[in-house]
């Protein structure tokens, strides 16, 4: 569990194209420690997977995997030559999480 | 139903239900925007990712993506063949191993793109009177319905304006060899420049600007939704006058609580005297 928190937060620094130093920075959280958290080889408390969440766009849910939309979500896809399709995959479910998290904090659709 | 039908009459009812005619669409993607609850985006993504549908059936949202490329009818098409997709409910497993390729669902949704997109009827409004078709009426049709010329004169043909072997010829025509031709390379340069740019689903991108402003969605946040820096983002909102009024909590996290002074050896004496 606390590994698959690492790579969620690895694949958030990524998306939000930040390296570790910056999110370090932006979370007020030493780099060897963020380091470790990554790594698994350290738990990530609430707080700090907050600020980590904060600081890179990722919902909370993305990041400890509480959410339950990627287990549910269905798609249709079109790729040639096989592509993976991982990156318009991950996308478009973080549209799906971050459209949950607002329905969760009651910001409604405008008119 | 064989899936060419079924893809055409669900072109013609998607024409008929939002009233549009037989008349080219232009931008497609706030078209399918406001005519469905289907939220659009398009994003840079790997090679050969043409475009993806996700749905959340427990909160019944949708969201589509294509490619950001510099082949505009190329990315008109996909987005065409991602909506037929969900208006037919093709729907996979997100886990699925394969994006499995079945080809009805497939057939159906390009037969619906190109009927949505070059309806029979528009062709023949655009073309009536021409005692025959030739290569400039290839490019008006391409120009003005802003599909592929293979596309076109798949429409062409099965509209019976151009026999099989000029649809044979004009399959492998390519859109700027057409504009280069016929004078309107400038229009090319300009469609392909807009497909070549992301686009943030615009529902929630507004919804997200409103966290933003009530402070439960951060700037990168919206930044990673747009695609750009948080100083540029930073430097539209300002412009635009988006600024989140200051939080009404003054202390938000433990490290901002004041240290507060405060003496306890009162305490110590109270607790010494018996109660009365």
């Amino acid at each position: 569990m606390t590994n698959s928190i690492g790579e969620a937060i690895e694949r958030a620094v990524t998306a939000a194209k930040m390296s570790q130093r910056a999110l370090a920075n932006a979370t007020e959280i030493s780099q060897p420690t963020l380091s470790r958290i990554i790594s698994g080889e350290r738990a990530a408390k609430l707080p700090e997977i907050m600020a980590i969440a904060w600081a890179t766009g990722a919902t909370v849910a993305e990041l400890t995997g509480a959410s339950r939309v990627s287990d549910r979500a269905q798609c249709v896809a079109r790729a040639t030559n096989d592509a993976s399709m991982s990156h318009i995959r991950e996308a478009l479910l973080h549209f799906l999480e971050l459209d949950a998290y607002l329905d969760d904090q009651a910001i409604p659709s405008p008119a | 139903m064989i899936a060419e039908e079924e893809g055409k009459a669900a072109a013609e009812e998607f024409r008929r239900r939002h009233r549009l005619g037989h008349q080219p669409l232009g931008d497609l993607v706030a078209l399918i925007e406001q005519t469905t609850d289907i939220d659009v985006a398009v994003l840079d993504v790997a090679r050969d990712e043409h475009g993806m549908a996700m749905r959340d059936p427990e909160r019944d949202r949708v969201f589509l993506a294509v490619a950001r490329t510099p082949h505009p009818m190329r990315q008109r098409s996909s987005l065409a063949h991602e909506l037929a997709h969900v208006l037919f409910g093709d729907w996979n497993d997100l886990n699925e191993d394969e994006w499995a390729r079945r080809d009805r669902d497939e057939i159906r949704a390009d037969t619906f793109a190109r009927h949505l997109l070059a309806p029979e009827e528009g062709l023949k409004d655009v073309l009536a009177g021409r005692p025959s078709v030739d290569l400039a009426d290839l490019s008006a049709v391409v120009q003005r319905f802003l599909v592929s010329p293979a596309m076109a004169s798949i429409a062409l043909h099965q509209a019976g304006l151009i026999d099989g072997e000029r649809k044979a010829d004009w399959m492998s025509v390519s859109t700027p060899a057409l504009a280069a031709r016929f004078g309107w390379t400038d229009q090319y340069r300009a469609l392909a420049d807009e497909a070549n740019r992301t686009r943030a689903p615009q529902r929630l991108l507004a919804r997200a600007v409103q966290g933003y402003l009530e402070h439960v969605v951060s700037l990168r946040a919206l930044a990673r939704l747009r695609g750009v820096t948080e100083e540029s983002l930073q430097a539209d909102l300002l412009e635009a006058g988006l600024v989140p009024p200051a939080p009404e909590v003054r202390w938000a996290a433990p490290r901002d609580i004041p240290q507060v002074e405060f003496d306890l050896s009162g305490l110590e004496e109270d607790a010494g005297d018996p109660p009365e």
